[in-house]
């Protein structure tokens, strides 16, 4: 059909046109901190007339970087709260969604709606007294006030995986408990893997939050360097020394951005999955 | 007698699975929740509060922030500035690329990717590749670039318009793929023989725009534009990595004030006083948190019944 209508290929190459455009303007800007990431100096960014290329790639910049800000310390900090806010959030998440979706009762409704209205807490309401109170706790300058909290889980994982558990029809669990498997069991063994595919999406999302997370750190870890992640040992350094060579600037960044690129490349499936059922609701 | 054992047993068995909730729901949201409503009625600053017994001084820090607080009230109109430009501008360009997207061009996949990409950029690479971008003055590369459009240079973090205009542009830039994935997912859910039927009468694409395509989309849209802004009127990392507030306060945001007075050790604006601003914060995002329930609620019946029938169906297949 799309061949035989000329007037319907015309608007079609209009349509790629003006796509590709509007695309190319979304990376452009990540293109050009991968340039800069590869300038011989500073200096060549500033030059005016502007240049993206300054005659070398400059690899180099990308193992001075790493050195200059100890990049591989950052990075396992990083991990190391990426791994135990998924591992702790999402296990904690399942269990509190199967309660609901399983579970339902007279109280059930109401603790549900107040569950989901946690999301619109504004941070700033809980952070201050919490920061108080971490204080009290002796926590301030450790991970735990990042990953302790993730016990109840977040509002927005429960509601995902009650969604996908409602679609599962009950005969299921009605099955397993003839068979003699206790509730537990038959969360584990029967209901989630039915739904890999919500729990691949909440993984994607809690790597790509975690990873991300700037406001965290930079209010409860200042006090101690050895716990610094990503985000924060890169805004501290670079903003703190100004004479920072803009080109390492710019070779942390991109290697700080390259997981997230990989991961919504790859696993584009999950994450398109987890954007579009939190809309539809 | 038999059915409430069982139904008793039900009850406990959902407290149990909520109760990593509840407990986390208590420590980290209700308790500071109190402890921030208390601690607003006081004058306690963050370095003597676990130290030192409360200061109680009534309503008087909400009063300055109406009266005395200059400072606060410009930051709530830079906040609600930010937000209604930015969150206009975002539900536009999404609706506008999405329906770009539904068409059936090669490379789509591609181009939502690009799209998304800065998205999932870390904050902070994001706001130190804009800091080097728009940086230099007027030497840099997109006065450059608007020379050639014979657009005088700009000073882009120079003065309060500027610096707001750069701020807003940059969110956008960020922020947009999510928005347009969800518009997206929804205009693909139009169903199709509404549109057909539309064109088989006559109705050109603005026609079929208007008439079909935003009105069943406009339970989307609604989420779209509640919960970004929601999350932009709680503005915080963007801004402070991008401009700190400058020049002058003419960025400076509600969150952005609200932190740095909750770690001051002097004068009135402390610890007390922020919890304060927080709560107007919170009042904030409730009214469109309201609105949003309200909105999104209207209509839901049959849409429940239709997922009934669905259940009932699968079960039916299964069996």
């Amino acid at each position: 059909m799309l061949k035989k209508n000329p007037k319907k290929v015309v608007t079609n190459v209009l349509f790629f046109v003006i796509a590709l455009k509007i695309a190319v303007f979304f990376a452009l800007p990540f293109i050009y901190m991968i340039l800069m990431s590869l300038m011989e100096s500073s200096n060549s960014i500033f030059e005016y007339p502007p240049k993206l290329y300054s005659g070398v790639l400059q690899f180099s910049n990308f193992t001075a970087a790493w050195k200059e800000i100890n990049m591989g310390k950052l990075l396992l900090n990083t991990m190391i709260m990426v791994v135990s806010q998924m591992a702790i959030g999402i296990f904690a998440s399942i269990l509190i969604a199967y309660g609901f979706s399983r579970f339902k009762n007279k109280y059930s409704n109401i603790f549900f709606v107040v569950l989901l209205s946690t999301m619109m807490i504004p941070w700033v309401v809980t952070m201050i007294p919490s920061y108080a109170l971490f204080e009290k706790l002796g926590w301030l300058g450790t991970r735990l006030p990042l990953i302790i909290p993730w016990i109840g889980g977040s509002a927005f994982n429960v509601f995902m995986i009650k969604q996908f558990l409602d679609d599962i029809p009950v005969e299921l669990d009605e099955a397993a408990k003839i068979d003699g498997a206790g509730s537990f069991t038959t969360l584990f063994r029967i209901l989630l893997p039915q739904i890999k595919p919500c729990l691949a999406t909440l993984f994607v999302y809690a790597f790509i939050n975690s990873w991300c997370d700037y406001v965290g750190p930079s209010i409860y870890f200042q006090s101690n360097p050895d716990i610094f992640t990503l985000s924060l040992g890169m805004q501290m350094f670079f903003s703190s020394t100004g004479s920072a060579d803009w080109t390492h600037v710019m070779a942390a960044s991109v290697m700080f951005s390259i997981p997230m690129v990989l991961i919504i490349t790859f696993a584009q499936k999950a994450f398109v999955r987890g954007v579009t059922s939190s809309g539809i609701k | 007698m038999a059915k409430s054992g069982f139904e008793r047993k039900k009850i406990l068995r959902f407290f149990a699975y909520i109760s990593p909730w509840l407990i986390g729901f208590t420590a980290f949201t209700i308790i500071p929740m109190g402890m921030s409503l208390i601690y607003s009625f006081t004058d306690a600053k963050m370095v003597t509060v676990n130290s030192e017994p409360l200061n109680f001084v009534g309503l008087k820090n909400y009063f300055l922030i109406f009266t005395e607080d200059k400072d606060f009230q410009r930051a709530i109109l830079n906040t609600l500035i930010y937000s209604v430009i930015k969150v206009a501008l975002l539900v536009i360009f999404s609706l506008l690329i999405a329906l770009l997207l539904d068409k059936k061009i090669i490379g789509r996949k591609v181009f939502r990717v690009m799209i998304y990409l800065p998205a999932v950029i870390p904050v902070v690479s994001v706001a130190l590749l804009w800091k080097l971008i728009f940086t230099g003055g007027e030497f840099n590369i997109i006065n450059y670039f608007l020379s050639y459009l014979g657009i005088a240079p700009v000073n882009f973090f120079g003065n309060g318009v500027s610096a707001m205009g750069t701020v807003i542009f940059v969110g956008i830039w960020s922020g947009l793929g999510p928005t347009m994935l969800i518009v997206l997912a929804a205009i693909q859910g139009v169903p199709k023989d509404l549109l057909e039927a539309a064109s088989l009468d006559g109705a050109n694409s603005v026609q079929r725009l208007i008439h079909i395509i935003i009105p069943c989309i406009s339970k989307a849209l609604i989420f779209v534009i509640l919960t970004s802004l929601i999350s932009s009127l709680q503005a915080y990392a963007e801004v402070k990595l991008l401009t700190e507030g400058g020049p002058g306060n003419s960025t400076t945001t509600m969150s952005l004030l609200i932190v740095s007075n909750a770690f001051k050790t002097l004068g009135k604006k402390t610890l007390g006083y922020a919890c304060a601003q927080g709560w107007l914060v919170f009042a904030f995002t409730l009214v469109f948190g309201i609105i949003y329930v309200k909105l999104s609620t209207k209509g839901d019946k049959p849409k429940n019944s239709g997922k009934r029938e669905r259940r009932v169906k699968n079960v039916k297949e299964k069996s």
